[in-house]
C-alpha cells in the first residue's frame, strides 16, 4: 500500500475506537512530558549552577587550606563549610605575601562558616563570613541600608551586615534592621548594613549570608588569638594571566609555609598544604555532580518511556486481537503479510507521533511554569525536543512491532471466521 | 463457452486432501479432491454442510493451505509460493465473496471495493475511480458513500461483488453468496453473477441449493470429502473426467470477444478481457479506449440506445445500469 493511504488507513482506524486511542496517545503524552520536563530541569539546574560559578567573576581564584591540587573531590566542598578554621593551614601573612605577586589586584583573607543565627525571637541557619579590610576589593558588597558612619572596611568589633533573607527571617518583612542585635554562636552582634537582594539558585542563596570582621570571625569559631584564614581570595588585574598567577602564588607561598612548617615541626618532611583553586576547577567540581544528575535524568526518562511503549503495545495488541477478521479480510483482499505489519506499525507510530505532538508542548509548558513559579530551574533545549520525537517514534515502532508480528500470523480462512 | 478446443483451465486442483487435527482426533474434510475449472464457466460446488466444499474452496482460493496436493493458478503452482506472491495471487487472480459479506464495517461502500486496488499499489484517483465503475456495475452507483449498516443484506453482498471484479480477476470464489439473504436480494445477487459470467467470467460458487446450483454450466457435487458427481447442467450423462495435470499455458481470450482481450504490449501475450497486467511478463496493459460504458454491451459490443439496461442483441445487462 502505498504510505498516504497507509497514513488514512491509520487515522481511520484510530477515529473507529476514539477512547481506546485516546487512552494510549496518554500514555505516549505522559512519557513524552516526563522526558521534556527532565531534560529541562536537568539543564536548567546546570545552566544555573553555571552561572553562579561565572558570576564569582571569571577574575577570582581562591587560595585554599589542605592538599588536594583541585576540588574535583566533593569533600573539599563540604569541608569549605564544615572544616575548621583553627587548623588551616592559612594566615593573615600569606595574604600580604599573595597580594605582592605581579597579576594580583586584591587579595582577602576570609573564612566561610556556617552556624545558627539568632534573632528577635527566632533562629535560622546561614552562612557566616568573616573577611578582612581587603574584602570589598574582592567580593563586591552591596548594600540596600546602612548605618551611618559604618564601612565593612573599618572591620568594627561586634558588627554585622546580614543578607535580605536574614533580615526578612528574623524580623518580618519590610521591618528595619539596622540596630538590631543577633546572635552569632552565642554572641551579640549589632547588624549595621542590610544588604542589597541578590538572585539565589537552588543550591546556593547568597542571601542567606551575615558578613563581620575576620577578627570577631577568628573570636566566636575557635581561633581566637591566632591569624588563621580559611582561604585567601584573589582578584586579578587580567583574567588571561590566571595560570601564570597561579603558578606564581605557589611559587612564593610554598617556602613561607615549609620554613614554618618545619620551624614548627622539626625533622619532619613538609608536604603542600595549600592549593589554588581556578574558576575551572570549580567548575570541574560540578560537573561531576552534573553527570550524576544527567544520569539520573536519563533514567528515569527510559523508565517512562518504557512504560509508554508498554501501554500503546498493550492497546495495539488489544487491537489486533479485536480486528483479526479485519486482517482475514485484507489478507483475503490481497495484502500481504507486510503490509498488514507496516499498516499496525503506522497505527502505532501515529499514536506516538501524536502524543509527541501534544506532549512536547505541555512538557515545555510545565517546565516555563515550573522555572518561574518554583524554586526549581528549568530550562527547555531544542535538542530536547528532537530526543523526545525521536523517542516517541522509536517506541511506536517498538511498541507496534510485536502486536504487528501477531497480526500477520492470522491463518486466513481462521481469522475470517472470528468474533 | 466456445468449442472444448480452446477451452483450457484457469484453475486446477490436484488430489487435494486436508486433515484437520481436533484434539486426538484427526478429520479429513478433503480425502482427495480434483477438479478443474475453465475460463468463462460457471461453477457450482454443491454438498451438505460438512461435506468439505468450502474448504475446497478455501484451498484453492488460497485462503488455506492442503496438507498434500497442488493447486494451480493460471498455470503456475502455488504451493510453493512465497507469501507476497500468494498475496499477489489473490489480489489480481482472484476475487471472493462470502456468505457473509465480510466488508470492513466502518468503511463505506467506495471504500471497501478500494481495499484490493490499494493492495494492487494503485493510485488513490484510480483506485476511486474503478471502484466508483465497479460499483455502479453492480447498482449501487448511488450508495457510494454508504457504510455497510446503512445497506440492506443484498445490497452489502452487491458491494461485496464490486470488491470482487474491481481488480479483473480471473476466477470469482462464491461461498454461499445467497445464504445470507432473502429470496429476492438472494435473485438479484445471481443475476449479477450470471450477467457477470456472460461477460467472460470465471465464476465458482459454493452452494447447498440444488436450484442455485442448477443455473450453473456445471456441477460438481461433493460428499464426505470427495468428488460424487459431476456434470453438466443440461446434459444427461457425466463429463468426461477433467485432464488431472499440469496446464500448458494457452494463449486466452480467443473465446472472447476480441475487442475486449488485451494483447500486451511487452510480449505480445494476449490476456483475459480488461487485464491490467500482462500475466506471462507482467507489463502494464494500456487499455484500448473503452467504448463508452453508458451504450455498448459489455458482452457482445453492440451499440445500444444511451439509457439502455440491457443489450438489444444479446439481452446482457449493461455494466453501469440498474434494473431498479
Amino acid at each position: 500500500m502505498r504510505p498516504g493511504r497507509l497514513l488514512r488507513t491509520a487515522f481511520h482506524s484510530l477515529r473507529i475506537n476514539p477512547l481506546r486511542s485516546i487512552l494510549s496517545i496518554l500514555g505516549v503524552v505522559m512519557g513524552i512530558t516526563a522526558v521534556i520536563l527532565l531534560i529541562s530541569i536537568g539543564q536548567g539546574v546546570r545552566s544555573q549552577v553555571e552561572d553562579q560559578i561565572k558570576g564569582l567573576g571569571s577574575d577570582l581564584i581562591v587560595v585554599k587550606s589542605g592538599q588536594q591540587e583541585t576540588t574535583t573531590d566533593f569533600n573539599a566542598t563540604a569541608s569549605q563549610l564544615s572544616g575548621q578554621l583553627n587548623t588551616s593551614s592559612l594566615v593573615q601573612p600569606d595574604v600580604a605575601t599573595v597580594e605582592k605577586v605581579k597579576g594580583v589586584k586584591a587579595a582577602s583573607g576570609v573564612t566561610e562558616q556556617l552556624d545558627v543565627i539568632q534573632g528577635g525571637d527566632k533562629a535560622i541557619n546561614c552562612k557566616v563570613i568573616g573577611g578582612d579590610e581587603g574584602f570589598t576589593g574582592v567580593r563586591k558588597l552591596e548594600f540596600s541600608k546602612k548605618a551611618p558612619g559604618w564601612s565593612f572596611e573599618k572591620q568594627e568589633s561586634r558588627t554585622c551586615a546580614i543578607g535580605a533573607y536574614v533580615a526578612e527571617n528574623l524580623f518580618g518583612k519590610g521591618n528595619d534592621v539596622i540596630g538590631k542585635t543577633i546572635k552569632i554562636a552565642g554572641n551579640d552582634f549589632t547588624v549595621k548594613a542590610l544588604l542589597a537582594p541578590r538572585e539565589k539558585s537552588m543550591f546556593l542563596d547568597p542571601n542567606k549570608e551575615v558578613y563581620v570582621s575576620i577578627a570577631d570571625a577568628r573570636n566566636i569559631f575557635g581561633a581566637h588569638g591566632t591569624d588563621k584564614v580559611r582561604e585567601v581570595d584573589v582578584k586579578l588585574s587580567d583574567p588571561s594571566e590566571s595560570a601564570t598567577v597561579v603558578k606564581e602564588i605557589k611559587r612564593v607561598l610554598t617556602p613561607e609555609h615549609r620554613a614554618s612548617y618545619e620551624k614548627a615541626n622539626p625533622g619532619s618532611q613538609w608536604q603542600t598544604d595549600f592549593y589554588v583553586a581556578t574558576q575551572e576547577d570549580m567548575m570541574s567540581s560540578y560537573s561531576k555532580i552534573m553527570s550524576i544528575l544527567n544520569a539520573l535524568v536519563i533514567g528515569i526518562a527510559a523508565i517512562a518511556l518504557v512504560e509508554s511503549a508498554i501501554g500503546v503495545s498493550n492497546i495495539m495488541y488489544i487491537s489486533v486481537k479485536e480486528r483479526t477478521r479485519e486482517i482475514g479480510v485484507r489478507l483475503a483482499q490481497g495484502a500481504s503479510k507486510k503490509a498488514i505489519l507496516a499498516q499496525f506499525l503506522f497505527e502505532s507510530t501515529t499514536i506516538c507521533l501524536i502524543g509527541a505532538a501534544i506532549g512536547i508542548p505541555l512538557g515545555w509548558l510545565i517546565s516555563v511554569l515550573l522555572d518561574s513559579m518554583s524554586p526549581l530551574p528549568a530550562q527547555t533545549p531544542l535538542w530536547a525536543v528532537f530526543v523526545a520525537f525521536g523517542a516517541a517514534a522509536l517506541v511506536g515502532v517498538l511498541a507496534g512491532v510485536y502486536p504487528a508480528w501477531q497480526a500477520t500470523k492470522a491463518d486466513i480462512a481462521v481469522a475470517l471466521k472470528a468474533e | 463457452m466456445s468449442e472444448e478446443g480452446q477451452v483450457h483451465p484457469v484453475l486446477m486442483a490436484r488430489d487435494l486432501r486436508k486433515v484437520y487435527q481436533l484434539g486426538d482426533s484427526e478429520v479429513h474434510a478433503l480425502k482427495g479432491v480434483s477438479v478443474a475449472i475453465n475460463q468463462g464457466e460457471m461453477v457450482a460446488i454443491i454438498g451438505t454442510s460438512g461435506s468439505g466444499k468450502s474448504t475446497l474452496l478455501q484451498i484453492i482460493g488460497l485462503l488455506d493451505r492442503p496438507s498434500s496436493g497442488g493447486v494451480f493458478i493460471d498455470g503456475q503452482e502455488v504451493g510453493r509460493m512465497a507469501d507476497g506472491e500468494l498475496a499477489r495471487m489473490r489480489n489480481r487472480k482472484l476475487g471472493f465473496i462470502f456468505q457473509s459479506f465480510n466488508l470492513m464495517p466502518h468503511e463505506t461502500a467506495l471504500d471497501n471495493v478500494e481495499v484490493p486496488l490499494q493492495y494492487a499499489g494503485l493510485k488513490s484517483k484510480e483506485g476511486r475511480k474503478m471502484a466508483a465503475e465497479a460499483l455502479a456495475a453492480v447498482g449501487l452507483g448511488d450508495r457510494m458513500d454508504h457504510r455497510p449498516n446503512e445497506l440492506s443484506g443484498g445490497q452489502r453482498q452487491r458491494v461485496a461483488i464490486a470488491r470482487a471484479i474491481v481488480n479483473q480477476p480471473l476466477v470469482i470464489l462464491a461461498d454461499e453468496p445467497t445464504g445470507a439473504l432473502d429470496v429476492s436480494s438472494g435473485r438479484d445477487v445471481l443475476n449479477i453473477l450470471h450477467e457477470f459470467n456472460r461477460q467472460g467470467r470465471t465464476i465458482v460458487m459454493v452452494t447447498h441449493d440444488p436450484s442455485i446450483a442448477e443455473q450453473a454450466q456445471r456441477i460438481i457435487r461433493i460428499s464426505d470429502g470427495l468428488v460424487v458427481e459431476e456434470r453438466r447442467v443440461g446434459s444427461p450423462g457425466p463429463v468426461p473426467p477433467q485432464p488431472v495435470q499440469p496446464p500448458r499455458v494457452v494463449a486466452g481470450g480467443a473465446a472472447l470477444p476480441v475487442d475486449t482481450t488485451r494483447t500486451c504490449p511487452g510480449c505480445g501475450t494476449v490476456n483475459r478481457p480488461a487485464a491490467r497486467f500482462c500475466r506471462i511478463c507482467g507489463a502494464q496493459i494500456i487499455a484500448p479506449a473503452a467504448p463508452a460504458l453508458a451504450n455498448s454491451c459489455g458482452s457482445c459490443g453492440t451499440e445500444n440506445r444511451p439509457t439502455a439496461a440491457f443489450c438489444r442483441i444479446c439481452g446482457a445487462r449493461i455494466a453501469g445500469r440498474t434494473t431498479g
